[in-house]
């Protein structure tokens, strides 16, 4: 069974929805029996959990969906990407992602393939921590800890992601900043026409809390 | 090559996200953690270091409070209506870690909290409840963990839980510890 299709228009097969849409009680109680596995029946009563599912730019035939139990506080909460019939668990995994990739008809075009790449880093775990991409300096959790001197020099050097496509690669490059294991570097990031992302270089331009700027 | 040569962020990255070949991918369906075992083995290791910790895992023998590690990045919690105390791993994970003892302790603490009166706020909880209760369960949380951490730090002069809570509140864990510290003396 599939939920918001648009039968008039076989290129859109999802309509676009905007932001978190709450599902009613009904459909709320199919995807719980979508995405439930006998061994985890408890985890989501309909009669205290809440699904709600949103648009994703880059994918024409997934929702990411979301389902919280407000039986516990705080509430406890698991995410999907599917198409109403098919739900993948977000694990932690690049090849889940790979795997949905495959299956959703992912589009990346010039203006889906940052907010792709914002999407696989905060849904894929690394096991030496949590890997952003810095689109804003203010949001850094130690730009508060440092002087003028180191905070002008990352104001100054932090860039903005730009996308780029390169067509001798068939893939996009990101010139971003991403903050990980304490280190802020330039990078470039290639992304794929599948989603498969890797890293072609980086610059680090400032290490957390040895107030060092390595820069070059 | 040398195990103590440090792989650079580029390498870890790249290891995390590059495809693996079909006979290592692990995405199969369901939730449970293919880890599970060694995962709580693990946290309960480390959690009997501690007095706290020790009452904590006592709380949870004596009341059959079911644990459970299933397939996730975000959340952990306790499900009232199953007596289910729920962690969740990413699904390459095969240890225990600093941030899954601090959800194992968040998911039987929460447990504890419902079987001893601290109950969830409800529908009918007026605005005022709603806030107290919840601050205090919260609240109630992260002093627990504090309490596992210090006294692993204490017992064993293992600084990892400390470390990982001043993460996301380094103030907030320094001015505890120094409290604590203080106290003793």
């Amino acid at each position: 069974m599939l939920y918001f299709v648009n039968a008039t228009d076989s290129a859109n097969r999802f309509d676009t929805i905007m932001g978190w849409q709450k599902l009613d009680r009904d459909k709320t109680k199919q995807v719980i029996a979508k995405v439930m596995d006998q061994s985890n029946t408890v985890l989501f009563n309909p009669l205290t959990s809440e699904a709600e599912c949103q648009s994703l730019p880059f994918y024409r035939s997934m929702l990411h969906y979301r389902i919280t139990n407000y039986a516990s506080l705080p509430s406890f909460r698991m995410e999907y990407l599917g198409d109403g019939d098919s739900f993948f668990l977000f694990d932690g995994l690049a090849d889940t992602i790979y795997k949905v990739n495959e299956r959703a008809s992912l589009s990346l075009k010039m203006d889906s393939v940052v907010p792709y790449l914002r999407f696989f880093l905060q849904n894929v775990n690394v096991e030496e921590g949590e890997v952003f991409l810095v689109e804003d300096t203010a949001k850094l959790e130690f730009m508060e800890s440092l002087d003028f001197a180191q905070k002008e020099h990352i104001e100054q050097n932090f860039k903005k992601p730009t996308a780029t496509y390169e067509p001798t690669l068939s893939a996009f490059i990101i010139n971003c900043t991403l903050y990980f294991m304490g280190v802020l570097m330039h990078t470039s990031v290639r992304v794929d026409m599948d989603g498969v992302v890797s890293i072609l270089d980086q610059t680090m331009l400032m290490q957390a809390g040895l107030g060092l700027n390595i820069h070059g | 090559m040398s195990s103590d040569i440090r792989k650079s962020p580029v390498d870890i990255l790249n290891a995390a996200f590059s495809p693996k070949n079909d006979g290592e991918r692990s995405t199969s369906q369901g939730y449970d953690h293919p880890h599970s075992d060694t995962i709580i083995t693990g946290a309960k290791r480390i959690l009997s270091y501690t007095a706290t910790g020790q009452e904590l895992l006592n709380f949870a023998e004596e009341h059959n409070i079911k644990i459970k590690v299933l397939k996730d990045n975000k959340q952990s919690g306790y499900i009232p209506s199953s007596d289910l105390a729920i962690i969740t791993c990413p699904a390459n994970q095969t240890k225990v870690t600093p941030a899954t003892v601090l959800n194992f302790i968040q998911a039987v603490r929460e447990a504890e909290q419902e079987l001893s009166g601290l109950k969830r706020p409800t529908g009918r909880t007026t605005k005022d409840e709603y806030v107290r209760i919840s601050l205090e369960k919260h609240e109630d949380i992260l002093v627990t963990q504090f309490y596992c951490s210090f006294e692993l730090w204490q017992n064993r002069q293992i600084e990892d839980l400390l470390n990982e809570m001043r993460k996301e509140r380094k103030e907030y864990i320094d001015e505890f510890v120094n409290h604590m510290l203080t106290n003793q003396s």
